[in-house]
């Protein structure tokens, strides 16, 4: 920087109107507001219908994307409550072993067990987090995170559910078109309906509650219910996850709980771009065809990984997604002092 | 005005591991009563207001709201009888705009419970309570975010957040510390008028005079205790109550240094500021400021909330370089600093704080931050791990020598200490790093008038250790007399300045920042 100078950050012409009235005046606001919403989710939907040039291979890439996708989106949901969760395996596995549990005992097919376990389940994770809803930051953290190991040891010694051996032979889906439009579609609905719970009244008692739980005590709220309910709603996307790809791969084991399910939403949030839903899922698309791209270098496969992963929370500390949407809606210049100095 | 209890507090007791917080107390408050509870840093009076609250559990005794038992209720539950409170350490949502604040009490059960609480758009309702409490009316101040409000505006914020409560019972914790003479000025009119309308009044405080406009009866702690309790006037009055709280002997006005050194000594110049100005992204917080300090003054610069004062500071001793540095890092600086900065003759503009620090330049931030889990003594010593270890130990034994009252606290867990002891020990840290320059942003803020009496004293003892001292002040009374020269800053420009007996003439100086 020259001296004399200093760099301007300012709001595109654009971005400035379309945040105002003039939004509907005209087409071009409102595609410059809505055209990245459309392309992706036009571009998600249509990827399916290429099944035959991509391969089905891809086919489960893209699904096992939204999967973590909807984890990352349930991670982000608990971390702006104040709630950071280490163990997002623990909704994903409690999805998982329930839409298992009732496709092998009465061979209900998917579109039944799935939103059983994703509420039932959703319900049973909210039972159990309640008594350490107390706890706050890596407290809960560290409870969260010692859960679904808990949960995979439990299952591996009393051998319920199939024990160490899993439940096989589940219900499959009609298509596999079928469950990626499903996936896409719910994932697009619950980044969107978290972005609009939390523009509402309650959402801001929500978001106070990260900021400072004292002070929304001190404004006569009850922070244990309304924790309770968070935590309710955020489980949401990660039992359905686990539903879905338990009728997919037609089994479920103790994998269902494994490390992985835990730190790949929480990678793909701070690649993505932490506190944003979807940034968040950018993360997640991200990261997760990375790593099976990696697949071909063997055991090296996690050393690079890892490298890159350093090299983007070092590179771009504010995520992926915050820079793109900063150069999509700002612009920068160098302004003289002089000229400042004079406009006061 | 009817006379039930709408408050009862029996033998409260409380005690945080061997500290006794409370001890003993009990007090009643009449409906549509009003009182005030003073007394000096650590004498128990947050937790008291905790204990009422109940954001704190009571190791024995009893509270009565209306002589219902409330001693086992959880906060909120209170806050549904109409129990609403204030923080002294504010606790706004800080990623939200301010108006959003005031959403959650609006959402609270008891709001909605209330006539005409089931609001359609709470917004419009949020924006009306926060122009009530002093926010600019149709201005963008209430849809900034939170975190970049200056600290007078936060405070008031905390007062709408309880008055949207619509509260009975009105506690307010500190609320005028930290906040200038206007804006005390402009918040009095309003309480005294909830005062009219009926609602019960707590207020904890320091400004006495602010206090005494509004209360009908006064309550001192000390130690925990309740050393007296009348009416304002006569309680100040008598012996125990001036000798805990103002001090023992009646130290501010006498204690006006005499001989005039900046015209005694030659004039040696120890740091210069020429057109310095400070950019945060397209906000101007320094607006071409220039100040001069000769080697062994007391200068000080007066200024309301968000005039510019911590920036200065935080420029001289470099901490704004350096979150500068860390933002070009990270994608982008928002903020930017021009001007020329010379400490004994060298440019220090862009040199890192630590070599700062080498040079001399040591800076005691405001809300004196120090290691809350370290004992006293391991606070001085980490302060003071680069320095020679023998220096290090003269400079431990003269902030004890300063200090005796921390000389008794030595291995006391410095979380513990009163917010007093931990400004004195906040300026012990900054002694042991061997300062030339002493760079002291708000060291009064927050204390009694016994303890910032003991502050003030203190900074004259280290003026004649030969340490240069630069102060900031947002309320100039109690440090002027040892002042040297001072400047007064308003939005980032100085507009007045001048050696102490100018400032104190100054008619405009006089009203703003001396309360006469």
């Amino acid at each position: 920087m020259k001296e004399g100078y200093r760099k301007e950050r300012l709001d595109r012409g654009i971005k400035v109107r379309s945040d105002d009235i003039f939004l509907i005046s005209s087409h071009k606001e409102i595609l410059y507001r809505l055209g990245p919403w459309i392309i992706s989710i036009l571009g998600l939907l249509a990827l399916p219908l290429f099944q035959s040039v991509i391969g089905i291979y891809w086919m489960n890439v893209l699904l096992l994307c939204c999967a973590i996708a909807l984890l990352t989106v349930s991670w982000v949901f608990l971390a702006s409550v104040g709630l950071p969760s280490l163990g997002q395996a623990f909704f994903f596995g409690v999805g998982c072993y329930i839409s298992g549990f009732f496709g092998d005992s009465f061979d209900w097919g998917p579109m039944l067990t799935i939103p059983i376990s994703t509420l039932g389940g959703a319900a049973f994770c909210t039972a159990i987090l309640f008594p350490v809803l107390r706890l706050r930051g890596v407290y809960f953290g560290l409870i969260t995170f010692a859960l679904p190991l808990l949960l995979m040891r439990l299952i591996d010694a009393t051998k319920i559910l199939g024990g160490g051996e899993g439940l096989t032979g589940l219900p499959p889906f009609h298509h596999i078109s079928v469950e990626l439009y499903l996936v896409i579609v719910v994932m697009f609905v619950f980044i969107l309906g978290y972005r609009w719970l939390f523009d509402t009244d309650y959402g801001f008692v929500l978001r106070g509650l990260r900021d400072n739980d004292r002070a929304v005590l001190a404004a006569g709220i009850n922070i244990r219910w309304y924790k309770t309910q968070a935590v309710f709603i955020a489980a949401l996307p990660g039992t359905f996850a686990g539903a879905v790809l338990t009728h997919h791969y037609q089994f479920v084991g103790i994998p269902a709980f494994s490390i992985e399910y835990s730190l790949l939403p929480l990678a793909s949030a701070i690649v993505g771009g932490a506190g944003t839903f979807a940034g968040a899922a950018v993360g997640a698309f991200i990261l997760v065809p990375i790593s099976e791209i990696l697949r071909g270098f063997g055991t090296l496969r996690m050393v690079i990984y890892a490298i890159i992963l350093v090299i983007v929370t070092v590179g771009l500390p504010e995520g992926i997604f915050h820079y793109i949407e900063r150069k999509y809606c700002q612009f920068e210049r160098l302004v003289s002092i002089d000229l400042v100095g004079e406009k006061r | 005005m009817k006379q039930e209890s709408i408050l009862k507090i029996t033998d409260m007791c409380k005690s945080f591991g061997g500290l006794q917080a409370v001890y003993d107390v009990s007090l009643e408050l009449k409906e549509g009563e009003s009182l005030g509870i003073i007394g000096p840093n650590g004498s128990g009076k947050t937790t008291l207001v905790n204990l009422i609250t109940g954001f704190v559990r009571p190791s024995s005794g009893d509270v009565f709201f209306r002589d219902k038992k409330i001693t086992n209720m959880s906060p909120n539950k209170r806050v549904e009888l109409g129990i609403a409170r204030t923080f002294q350490m504010v606790k706004p949502f800080y990623n939200m705009a301010a108006y959003k604040n005031i959403i959650i009490p609006l959402f609270s059960k008891r709001v909605k419970r209330l006539k005409g609480g089931k609001y359609g758009d709470r917004d419009d309702v949020a924006i009306d309570f926060l122009e009530e409490v002093g926010f600019e009316k149709d201005s963008l101040v209430p849809y900034k975010v939170t975190g970049n409000l200056p600290h007078g505006y936060l405070k008031r914020l905390e007062l709408a957040r309880a008055l949207a409560l619509r509260p009975e019972l009105l506690i307010l914790d500190e609320l005028y510390s930290g906040m200038s003479m206007s804006e005390v000025a402009s918040t009095l009119p309003l309480i005294e008028r909830i005062k009219e309308e009926g609602t019960s009044l707590i207020m904890v405080e320091h400004r006495l005079k602010e206090l005494f406009r509004v209360v009908d009866r006064v309550v001192v702690l000390n130690f925990g205790q309740k050393i007296a309790e009348g009416k304002p006037k006569e309680v100040i009055e008598t012996e125990e109550v001036r000798k805990a709280y103002i001090g023992s002997e009646a130290v501010t006005p006498d204690i006006v240094h005499t001989e005039d050194v900046s015209q005694k000594m030659e004039r040696d110049e120890l740091l210069e500021i020429k057109n310095l100005m400070v950019f945060y992204e397209n906000a101007i917080a320094l607006n071409d400021l220039s100040l001069e300090v000769n080697k062994g003054e007391i200068v000080g610069v007066f200024g309301s909330n968000s005039a510019g004062k911590s920036t200065l500071m935080n420029t001289i001793s470099g901490l704004l370089m350096h979150l500068r540095y860390k933002e070009e890092r990270k994608g982008g600086a928002r903020i930017t600093i021009l001007g020329e900065l010379k400490f004994e003759g060298q440019d220090i503009l862009s040199i890192k704080p630590s070599q700062r620090v080498a040079k001399g330049i040591v800076l005691c931030r405001e809300r004196h931050p120090i290691f809350r889990e370290s004992s006293v003594i391991e606070n001085l010593r980490i302060s003071g791990h680069l320095g020679e270890r023998k220096t290090v130990k003269e400079k431990m034994e003269f902030v004890f020598d300063l200090f005796p009252h921390l000389n008794k606290l030595r291995k006391t867990r410095a979380g513990m200490l009163s917010g007093g002891e931990q400004q004195m020990l906040a300026i012990g840290i900054a002694l042991v790093a061997s300062p030339n320059l002493l760079l002291m942003d708000e060291p009064l803020l927050g204390l009694s008038p016994g303890m910032q009496a003991e502050v003030v004293q203190a900074l004259k003892k280290i003026r004649q250790e030969g340490i240069t001292i630069l102060v900031t002040e947002q309320y100039a009374a109690p440090i002027m007399p040892i002042v040297d020269r001072g400047y007064v800053v308003e939005s980032g420009t100085f507009v007045v300045s001048g050696t102490r007996d100018e400032l104190m003439k100054n008619p405009e100086v006089k009203a703003a920042y001396l309360g006469m």
